[in-house]
């Protein structure tokens, strides 16, 4: 069975959008990402082979934030509620977006802590973004 | 500067993306071409092969065509749009930089990035909603960012036309649109929690619970229909119940993505 907290998988991955993934101190799977996308268009931001994977979709007064499960796992994610609509709030605006998952594997589930910061640059018509995800096995 | 472009039956998008979508650094734009087709179409310096687009899709990609196309995102988005959204099958809201609405077809030019400029479900619902009613006398919009809901009630005909923001920028913007686009609204920077709130035939409220509640206390009796969104399905009750216990019953409901939005109307009828 494939580890599904390979770095050199999740790098793999995401090489065609600049993925960076490494193994994390006491085990796990840090992956990262950071680029600009325009207005109305549908990008992966981040990548976890056999797990999950992220697309945003920045518009004009908005942010599209969609997981996407990949494989048979079931997926569950939780927004933490302080940022469900930061955009339409002034002094929530510059906090990052965060969820929280986990993948239902019977008997070895995987918890996901997903972070993901914006800025939106009107001139070049785009949302630069700094996406990171931990994903670790809970501790025993 | 290229693009790629390809057409895919509609029901087969998500596995299409799942294959190709990690493969465009700079994402895809969707745009329905046909009944149960769509075109997925990315742009970049550096795209994937042919062969490799191909290998990585569990569909045929028909169509499949390369083109050089600007740098400038502003000249991209004038000829191949991509930020226009239509309402109800009526309305186009579009931004200055995408390209006019079909001969025909009434749209709203809305410049700027203040809430409300259309791409956000919630306006997308009150625009909706507002299509279904005649207007009869003047509109209020609570939070009206950059004017979107207050400029297209002004455009169908109600009369007198305001609209309040406690942001200042978005004020600026909602001027500047309704000069783009011919109607008769006037704008005020104004906190809505504390602010004298204006009473007319119809309100529009694409606001959070907070903002719903003020209006309820403020309520006049000369208002007929209130147009609210800008809460989600666990907020409906608390919102509802408020307008109810000020006599305005809901007549019409949608959802998108969570989000609520409701007219509300005199139970008298």
């Amino acid at each position: 069975m494939a580890d599904l907290l390979d770095p050199e998988e999740a790098a793999r991955a995401g090489a065609a959008f600049g993925q960076l993934a490494t193994r994390m101190d006491g085990g796990g799977l840090l992956i990262s990402a950071a680029r600009l996308v325009e207005f109305n268009c549908r990008a992966t931001i981040l990548i976890a082979p056999g797990l999950f994977r992220f697309d945003l979709t920045p518009l004009q007064e908005t942010l599209g934030l969609a997981p996407r499960p990949l494989g048979d796992h079931g997926l569950r994610w939780q927004a933490e509620e302080s940022v469900w609509d930061s955009y339409r709030d002034q002094a929530s605006r510059d906090a990052p977006l965060e969820l929280r998952g986990v993948v239902d594997i019977p008997g070895d589930p995987i918890l996901a802590w997903v972070h993901v910061l914006t800025f939106t640059d009107r001139d070049a018509g785009a949302v630069h973004f700094v996406a990171k995800a931990e994903i670790k096995r809970p501790p025993a | 500067m290229q693009r790629v472009s390809f057409r895919i039956p509609a029901d087969s998008r998500e596995d299409v993306l799942d294959g190709v979508l990690p493969m465009l650094p700079s994402g895809i734009v969707e745009r329905h071409v046909a009944e149960g087709v769509t075109e997925l179409a990315s742009f970049g310096a550096a795209l994937p092969a042919e062969q490799a687009l191909r290998a990585a899709s569990p569909v045929e990609l028909e169509a499949l065509a390369y083109e050089d196309v600007p740098a400038d995102w502003r000249e991209r988005r004038r000829r191949f749009g991509g930020g226009a959204v239509m309402i109800a099958g009526r309305l186009m809201v579009r931004s200055p930089d995408d390209p006019p609405a079909p001969e025909g077809v009434p749209e709203l030019v809305i410049g700027g990035g203040g809430f409300g400029s259309g791409s956000h479900p919630t306006t997308q619902m009150c625009l909706a909603l507002l299509l279904g009613i005649e207007p009869e006398g003047g509109a209020v919009d609570y939070g009206c960012g950059s004017g979107t809901l207050a400029i297209a009630a002004a455009k169908l005909g109600w009369s007198p036309v305001s609209g309040l923001d406690r942001e200042a920028d978005a004020i600026e913007e909602a001027k500047a649109n309704a000069a783009r686009n011919g109607a008769q609204a006037a704008f005020a920077h104004a906190d809505i929690a504390t602010a004298d709130m204006p009473m007319a035939e119809l309100l529009l409220a694409n606001a959070p619970p907070p903002v719903q509640a003020r209006i309820v206390s403020e309520l006049g009796p000369q208002v007929r229909h209130v147009i609210v969104s800008g809460f989600v399905e666990g907020e409906m009750e608390e919102v509802r119940a408020g307008y109810e216990a000020v006599g305005l019953v809901p007549v019409q409901g949608m959802a998108a993505d969570s989000w609520i939005a409701m007219r509300l109307g005199r139970g008298d009828g």
